[in-house]
């Protein structure tokens, strides 16, 4: 049960997001940006949430890993199982060995910010990260810092299947995250 | 030194928001939102809270720049910071 009367039934962030539409909108817009206006060969959508799952799995926040994973294993083909092998180990993870290097700087920002390294950082440019692609792994892992602590720090619930998750996952991939600035049908 | 190019002589988060402004408008519109918008909580009380979960942080300057916006800076001295 949630720690406040949210006085709606959504799951997750949409419960508090709902409850408190002054802050939601910069919420949404932030996410917006992050993960889909600024993905770009360099950095693709997938990539970028699958770098929010990561961060929030190893925040431990089930909702937001598991439904940006979905949205990452929509974006990045189901059949690969990226998600679930990234969780597991990002070093052996089907993914570019850039992502790799941004990855590992994305899970010292889950520790703090000043566990960032200057050689984490050196290792993602020998890959072919550029200061864009190191500023918005550092801002998604930020971001979803927040987001994981706002999720949980209300208690809110989540569907515990992880299946219920993947038209979930859908639509966000889709239509994106200021769609939910509309409101939801509780 | 920053560990990416960012704007000379702009110290810490709006050097970020210079660097970046799509992503750095959305952020201020929270912190305006969250932190000056309507509440039941002092803007003060708020950003108190903002400048202690910075200090547990140990981020230096959005504790300082926090604890300056606010009048009640004695705070500093009479915790752990």
């Amino acid at each position: 049960m949630a720690h406040i009367q949210l006085s709606n039934e959504l799951p997750g962030i949409l419960g508090p997001m709902a409850f408190s539409p002054e802050t939601t909108k910069p919420l949404n817009e932030l996410a917006e940006v992050l993960l889909r206006t600024n993905a770009s060969d360099s950095l693709s959508q997938g990539e970028r949430e699958l770098i929010a799952s990561y961060t929030s799995k190893r925040n431990d926040c089930f909702f937001c890993s598991t439904s940006h994973g979905a949205a990452a294993d929509y974006l990045l083909g189901r059949e690969n199982q990226v998600v679930a092998q990234t969780w597991a180990s990002p070093e052996a993870a089907p993914v570019s060995a850039k992502l790799k290097a941004l990855l590992a700087i994305a899970g010292s920002v889950q520790q703090g910010g000043k566990h960032v390294t200057p050689e984490q950082v050196a290792a993602a440019r020998a890959e072919g990260a550029t200061d864009r692609d190191i500023h918005d792994t550092v801002l998604i892992a930020a971001a979803f810092c927040m987001y994981n602590r706002y999720v949980d720090g209300l208690a809110t619930w989540a569907p515990q299947d992880p299946a219920a998750y993947a038209d979930m996952g859908e639509t966000m991939a889709t239509k994106g995250y200021v769609y939910f600035n509309e409101p939801q049908p509780a | 030194m920053p560990h990416i190019q960012l704007p000379d002589g702009v110290p810490g988060i709006r050097s970020l928001v210079l660097y970046r402004p799509d992503t750095g408008k959305p952020l201020y519109d929270l912190a305006q939102v969250l932190l000056r918008g309507d509440s039941p909580l002092s803007t003060a009380g708020r950003d108190l809270i903002a400048t202690c979960v910075s200090a547990r942080n140990n981020c230096n300057f959005c504790t300082q720049s926090h604890a300056a916006a606010q009048p009640h800076t004695c705070f500093l001295e009479s915790t752990h910071i």
